[in-house]
């Protein structure tokens, strides 16, 4: 397994760069997969599995560090100029957000998670928090 | 119409509620943020409501934008905010050519 992109900011200590088979809530119930990638995104980390399926931290099962997630702040304008035409790519291609555990789905709503928090923090400017 | 300046203890007394609405007190940024997110359904958004998402995503764009047009500091942010609503606006034209929202099987 691919092991996760390091980061600045966060530090998560899982998984290990060993292969790994996760457990993750899906439509049907449960469903499990092997891990070949961990990525960070604008908000959370996604589980690639060896298949192709994208699975937020959030969604697997079991007992783990908890999901480390990212401040909109901590975000550059590369990073998100870079993701957003990516997005405008795939929508040209044709692909459809609404398939499941697909990765335009899962970029898109990491996209939307991050510009309304992004935007709501901007507008209400609250104090900023602990993330840990 | 006689305008009155709005004492300070009341407005930071605003602030302090509307703060406590966004993050709430004794939450931590995380579960803050969780709260957030769940509430606007977007920690995992239905199959079917991305249409609606990418709409209410623009929606809090333009009004940052409006904020930021009336300020002449924060160009940077306004010319960024400007570029994450044009990317908006593609992705729900792309979404539309797809015709109508799909039911979740």
């Amino acid at each position: 397994m691919r092991p996760t992109e390091k980061r600045p900011d966060v530090h998560p200590k899982w998984p290990s760069e060993e292969a790994q088979i996760i457990t993750f809530t899906s439509r049907g119930g449960s469903a499990t997969g092997v891990v070949k990638e961990v990525r960070w995104g604008l908000v959370w980390r996604d589980f690639i599995l060896e298949d192709g399926r994208v699975i937020p931290e959030h969604k697997i099962l079991g007992e783990h560090e908890s999901p480390v997630w990212r401040k909109p702040q901590d975000i550059s304008q590369d990073e998100r100029e870079a993701w957003e035409r990516r997005l405008v790519s795939m929508a040209d291609a044709g692909l459809d957000p609404r398939d499941e555990e697909q990765p335009f789905h899962a970029e898109l709503n990491q996209y939307l998670a991050y510009t309304y928090l992004r935007f709501k923090e901007a507008r209400h400017k609250p104090p900023d928090p602990k993330w840990t | 119409m006689k305008i009155r300046v709005i004492p300070s203890e009341v407005r930071e007394e605003a602030e302090r509620y509307i703060m406590s609405k966004t993050y709430q007190s004794g939450q931590s940024g995380k579960q803050q943020v969780w709260s957030l997110l769940s509430e606007a359904g977007l920690v995992d958004i239905p199959t079917d409501e991305f249409s609606e998402r990418v709409k209410e995503a623009k929606k809090a764009v333009m009004d940052r934008l409006g904020e930021l047009l009336e300020s002449t500091t924060d160009i940077e942010e306004r010319d960024s905010a400007a570029y994450s609503l044009a990317t908006l606006k593609k992705l729900e034209t792309a979404l539309q050519r797809k015709g109508t929202p799909r039911t979740a099987d």
